[in-house]
């Protein structure tokens, strides 16, 4: 269902070590409340969604995420 | 004679960089537009813009690969080799 690019969303440059930025990147990432596990509960609550226009409205924002 | 094969390597490097920043604008642009038209189908003036934004992005990929390879999986390889291996990951330049 998806293809993806050699590209990032957004630019990106990491030039230096920042442990600390680092531990709080990490829990925005993969945390309980973070964007990995939003992005999955979108995709996977899309499959109980009553209409076709909320099924894409949650594939479109599940992937973004 | 070694400054000026430099400085034309930093002049490439910035090229690339400025025409990955334009295709990254007007992705960015697009994918806005498309959450903003799942939930304002009816919005026509949104629909030209993400159309407009759509041709744009389609062009500035085909001069971007031409130049500096393959960024689509599903375009055509040219070539013997396999390219999609061969260019830096776009974080590492």
């Amino acid at each position: 269902m998806w293809i993806y690019e050699k590209k990032l969303e957004y630019p990106v440059k990491v030039c230096s070590t920042n442990p600390r930025l680092a531990k709080m990147l990490l829990t925005q990432y993969g945390g309980p409340d973070g964007e990995l596990a939003a992005s999955l509960r979108y995709l996977n609550q899309r499959y109980t969604m009553p209409t076709n226009r909320t099924k894409g409205l949650l594939t479109d924002i599940g992937t973004e995420e | 004679m070694v400054a000026y094969k430099k400085e034309n390597v930093a002049a490439a490097a910035t090229s690339k960089e400025v025409m990955m920043k334009s295709i990254q604008e007007v992705q960015f642009t697009m994918i806005d537009l498309m959450l903003y038209l799942d939930t304002h189908p009816c919005d026509s003036f949104a629909i030209e813009r993400y159309n407009m934004a759509a041709e744009e992005l389609h062009k500035l990929h085909v001069s971007f690969s031409e130049k500096y390879g393959p960024i689509m999986w599903g375009s055509m390889n040219e070539g013997d080799t396999w390219l999609w291996g061969e260019e830096d990951f776009p974080w590492d330049y």
